[in-house]
């Protein structure tokens, strides 16, 4: 009854979001130093080169098909169980970063369990929904998201000091790896699962989707990330618990308004339940094609 | 949809049987807590004295409302004097709306790291809380406040009007001194805030070097001081006006010498060029000691990677026999 | 299903106008506005009953339509079969039936049509004379505006259905006729236009229509309860109006009307969950100043469910999130307050819905007094007694005042700020936004007859948003809402888009 719904849009805030998770959380990683931004940007772009190198080889492993023998059925099976366990890691990271800073910021007192009762009740419920359901909620959040961090970008710059972050000094290529590495490993790679996802749910990976979903949520995540160091200087924020909420704390407009860190308690709980749910989604599709 | 049920009638149980935050027994509406405004540490010997400025409100009648108090307790640490301070009042204290830092200028280097880290360690307290330095702690707050309520957030206002009037950027919130304290120079400038006769006054700066105060400097001097650290925005001193200020900063080692050239353009809508100049170079030549309290380090250690390298070893030495040029575009 | 309660099946009339006037008395026997009017043809032979209900026909049709001619005119109705002959020759009246079957016979009569019994036939003639009385047309009161038509429905759905015809002078306009209620009978219409609106719909509609196994249907409410997708939804996902204009604009987007006799409310379907936000006034007035109610709609909805609850939770558990200034100044004015934020919401929530509720149900008469006594009681007296404080006062009433706004969504802004207040009181804005976030889930899940509750978020372009957040104007309003893509899109030249 309802006309076809054209989701390019949705997929690429959903993948914007994706990447941000929990990383919006960490960031800057705890090895950061005054390259790290540089660090960002190789990683960001090493990333976008991988990804549509491995464009057609996910969507060929992906997409349903019929197998033509039962070694090719068994060696397909063990690579969605493989797809599975690793969405089922990053869930659990994403979670266990999202509900530490839950008990350690925003409820100290509250039992840490009753918290991520309620978060895993929540990423469940929006995951058994239809898949629309969190095509719709990405595109509800990802523009609230997007909004507040680029105001707070934008209300933290007179407090920002541009020698926090070195641009004219290159770094060797030793410093280079060390700060690319961290955002390679545990911000960029996990990137594949959501194109992962895409596959389950369309049967095509779009590049589109791809490219503007990884730029959006790295652009979004380089907010995120500059805020912090440019505020704070690279070893102080990799020192701290939540580098992105302190900053954001930081910001006063005029007199009234003085600790608005409570958007980031939003932002961390969009990002982290997107997130969650997706690799919740791809596990039920990875379930479902090895015992279907 | 019947296992959907289940589970939504399972998870209200579960949130209805634990109920939190209501019972009062933990979290506290703001009227059954004081409220700090400003802390500040004093030495005793070994030993750390804590003062803290609350709002207390009355709650036994209007009329009365809100009014001030100066709480103060001592102990081997700063978490400890903090902690026995909160043992001898009846409200639990809230530092949510701490707002200023006071250290004295006597604190040993430990003892300052202590004041950093229980700041730190306090969630509460605010990443952007102001940091001054004074030699009169213990009396700071029993001065009486004149546009707000109380002592520490009139300072605040004290030193966002004297960064707007005088130019200088003290760059003295936690988190900068805490951002500082981790730069290759762990520099960092401090208003400085002295109680005469019941009133306070901002009369100018001191300058920390690993947590230990270097050198007092006045305002004029502090605002010179600024012009060559590249910290100075539009503002007056003394019979000057200056603004869009720009300090540039060059280095270069030739024969084992370390040779400093600071590029100070900036607009002089007021004032005697010549005159200024003259200031500039004899501040640079009065504070420039043995020690860089300037923060050249990190400008080298940042521009100069190759040079850095070459120096950072015996870097006291390169800096006392260094050639320091100031040019001027005014 | 729907049907009289006793099957009159078995029941045949007689060619006898005795027996078959007695089978009608015996039907009626309890009931004492049945009046029988004997008449004898000017031809001497035949005879007839002219058999109503007294205050369901207009007494003038049928004195001048049936009566009258009945006695004065003097036709040969004895060539052929005599029921014809008369409804032909004689009767004034603009639509008779012919029929034996008893059951359409009380069906009619109890409808306000006279029912003609004849000598020497088994059929019977049913003829319309319906004339109940009705309040007329008045502008509806819950449905105000302050520019654009005035007309509001009334209870005779006939004259309902008439209004909507009399905006849509189109023979595509349908009007199919049910009737639900075991015991009522009531008459259901359910229009819409053949070629916008889905025929699966229009025919899942029926038959869930039909589905109604139920004694009476005194309410549109009564059909949408039972027909709606998400029978235990708080949001609803039909849409009601007392307005024909109303209801001809969203039969123009290929929705559905469902008009139930005896009551002016109508239902439409598939709803939205943005109509919630829409003003009847937003098509008639200047499109700047529609968007901007309409955003207001938004900002208030969004006021009334969470204000309370991000007070609670503030004030509780995020006390370092409030300026200072603001702080001090709660903390003041609760001073001595015994009631701990979370029970001191509750308490004035509940208080103003009571307000509300009164206010609404009680006589004008004593509408002062009430005014008097919420003021004052509570707005001033309960505060200097500390009983409640100011700030909270303050937060509830304005939660309360935005609510009002948006009308169409009462019931659920009240179950979600209730929600929100304790979601906030446990958890503070981890509840709040965790309470909010299922609730956006939920509003996402929800299907309006198989349409997404949420659409225009389906492909979110400016053809699809046009009428949501804010309402473009009418050159640039060119489609219609994405509904069935079989159907006509444009609103313009008819090409599809």
């Amino acid at each position: 009854m309802n006309s076809k719904a054209n989701y390019t849009l949705h997929t690429i805030f959903l993948s914007a979001i994706f990447l941000m998770g929990n990383a919006v959380i960490i960031l800057p990683f705890p090895s950061a130093d005054d390259k790290t931004f540089l660090g960002y940007i190789f990683a960001f772009f090493v990333s976008l080169g991988v990804c549509f190198l491995l464009l057609p080889i996910l969507n060929n492993l992906y997409t349903k098909r019929n197998f033509k023998n039962s070694f090719q059925k068994a060696i397909f099976i063990a690579l969605y169980g493989v797809t599975a366990l690793l969405s089922a890691i990053e869930a659990y990271r994403c979670f266990y970063q999202y509900a530490d800073f839950v008990s350690k910021t925003v409820l100290p007192k509250v039992s840490p369990i009753l918290i991520s009762l309620i978060f895993i009740a929540i990423a469940i419920y929006l995951s058994f929904r239809h898949s629309s359901v969190i095509f719709k909620f990405s595109l509800f959040s990802f523009v609230l998201v997007f909004i507040a961090v680029a105001a707070f970008f934008i209300m933290s710059y007179k407090n920002f000091r541009l020698d926090n972050i070195s641009l004219l000094q290159l770094p060797t290529s030793k410093e280079l790896i060390k700060q690319t590495l961290p955002y390679l490993l545990k911000v960029f790679l996990p990137f594949l699962l959501v194109l992962i996802y895409q596959a389950c749910q369309f049967e095509r990976i779009g590049k589109k989707q791809t490219l503007w979903g990884l730029s959006l949520g790295g652009i979004t995540l380089c907010l995120t990330l500059l805020n912090s160091v440019l505020l704070f200087g690279a070893p102080f924020s990799a020192g701290l618990d939540f580098p992105y909420a302190s900053a954001i704390s930081t910001v006063t407009v005029g007199y009234l308004f003085s600790r608005m860190d409570g958007f980031s308690y939003f932002i961390y709980f969009a990002c982290c339940l997107i997130k969650i749910s997706v690799c919740i989604g791809i596990i039920k599709s990875m379930i479902k094609r090895i015992f279907g | 949809m019947k296992f959907e049920k289940i589970f939504i009638f399972l998870i209200t149980l579960i949130l209805l049987l634990t109920l939190t935050g209501c019972t009062g027994g933990v979290y506290r509406q703001p009227d059954q807590q004081y409220l700090v405004s400003g802390i500040a540490f004093k030495r005793d010997k070994s030993r750390i004295i804590a003062f803290a400025e609350t709002v207390v409100v009355n709650t036994e009648s209007t009329e009365q409302g809100v009014s001030r108090h100066i709480f103060s307790a001592s102990g081997n640490t700063a978490e400890e004097s903090l902690l026995n301070l909160s043992g001898k009042i009846s409200k639990p204290l809230l530092f949510d709306h701490c707002g200023l830092i006071a250290v004295d200028k006597d604190l040993s280097s430990e003892q300052f790291s202590q004041v950093i880290d229980y700041c730190k360690k306090n969630e509460q307290i605010n990443l952007a809380a102001y940091m001054i330095s004074s030699e009169n702690t213990d009396i700071l707050f029993d001065c009486e406040p004149v546009s707000t309520l109380t002592v520490s957030y009139d300072l605040l206002g004290v030193i966002d009007r004297v960064e707007f009037l005088n130019g200088i950027k003290f760059h003295n919130r936690y988190y900068e001194v805490c951002a500082n304290k981790l730069r290759e120079s762990r520099c960092f400038f401090l208003p400085f805030v002295l109680v005469n006769k019941g009133e306070y006054i901002l009369s100018g700066g001191d300058v920390y070097i690993d947590n230990k105060m270097v050198d007092s400097l006045e305002l004029t001097e502090g605002a010179l001081y600024c012009l060559l650290t590249d910290n100075f925005s539009d503002g007056k001193f003394e019979d000057f006006e200056i603004s869009d200020s720009k300090t540039r900063f060059e280095c270069d080692l030739r024969e084992d010498t370390l040779f400093i050239t600071l590029n100070i353009k900036a607009d002089l809508e007021k004032g005697d060029y010549a005159y200024l100049s003259d200031k500039i170079e004899r501040t640079l030549e009065n504070l420039r000691g043995n020690t860089d309290i300037f923060g050249f380090k990190d400008r080298i250690s940042r521009k100069y990677r190759n040079l850095w390298n070459t120096v950072k070893d015996n870097y006291n030495f390169y800096y006392t026999n260094a050639k320091i040029e100031v040019k001027y575009e005014f | 299903m729907s049907g009289l309660t006793t099957d009159y099946s078995g029941i045949k009339l007689s060619v006898n106008l005795d027996e078959s006037v007695d089978i009608i008395k015996n039907i009626f026997n309890k009931d004492c506005v049945l009046r029988i009017r004997r008449i004898k043809l000017p031809d001497g032979i035949t005879e007839c009953a002219v058999i109503y209900l007294d205050g369901m026909v207009n007494n003038e049709i049928l004195n001048d339509s049936v009566i009258r001619p009945l006695l004065t005119r003097h036709e040969d109705i004895l060539t052929g079969d005599i029921a014809d002959n008369i409804s032909e020759k004689i009767l004034f009246v603009n639509d008779s039936k012919k029929t034996d079957n008893v059951a359409d016979i009380l069906r009619a009569v109890l409808y306000g049509d006279t029912l003609l019994l004849i000598s020497g036939t088994t059929f019977a003639l049913t003829l319309n004379t319906k004339g109940w009385r009705t309040r007329g047309i008045s502008e509806p009161e819950d449905e105000r505006i302050l520019q654009g038509p005035r007309e509001g429905f009334d209870e005779a759905a006939l004259f309902n259905v008439a209004m909507i015809r009399r905006k849509l002078l189109t023979p595509d306009f349908c009007s199919e006729m049910l009737r639900v209620g075991r015991r009522t009978e009531t008459v259901v219409f359910i229009c819409y236009l053949e070629s916008l609106a889905d025929e699966k719909t229009v025919s899942e509609l029926k038959k869930r229509i039909q589905k109604i196994d139920i004694d009476g249907i005194l309410d549109t409410n009564y059909i949408a309860e039972h027909i709606r997708d998400n029978k235990h939804s708080l949001l609803k996902t039909t849409g009601t109006t007392e307005r024909p204009d109303i209801v001809a604009a969203r039969l123009l987007e290929g929705r559905i009307a469902v008009v139930v006799d005896g009551t002016p409310v109508v239902l439409t379907l598939p709803y939205l969950f943005s109509e919630n936000f829409q003003s009847d006034e937003d098509y008639y007035i200047n499109f700047f100043i529609a968007s901007i109610g309409r955003i207001l709609r938004y900002i208030c909805f969004f006021a009334a469910v969470s204000v309370p609850g991000i007070f609670v939770a503030l004030t509780t558990f995020h006390k370092q999130l409030l300026p200072t200034s603001f702080a001090l100044s709660v903390a003041q004015l609760r001073g001595g307050v015994p009631l701990s934020s979370f029970v001191e919401c509750i308490l004035l929530i509940l208080v103003f819905e009571i307000l509300k509720e009164t206010g609404l149900r009680m006589p004008q008469s004593l509408g002062h007094a009430l005014s008097i006594v919420g003021g004052l009681v509570v707005g001033q007296a309960a505060v200097e007694a500390r009983i409640v404080s100011a700030p909270m006062l303050i937060a509830v009433a304005l939660s309360g005042i935005s609510g009002l706004m948006i009308p169409r969504l009462k019931g659920i802004v009240f179950y979600l700020r209730i929600g929100l207040v304790f979601a906030c009181a446990f958890f503070g804005l981890y509840g709040f936004i965790a309470l909010s976030s299922l609730f956006v889930i939920r509003v996402f899940t929800l299907k309006s007859f198989g349409i997404d509750y949420t659409a225009s978020l389906k492909n979110p372009d400016f053809q699809h948003l046009k009428d949501t957040f804010f309402r473009a104007p009418w050159p640039s309003m060119k489609t219609r809402p994405n509904f069935n893509k079989n159907y006509i899109r444009s609103r313009g030249d008819g090409d599809e888009i």
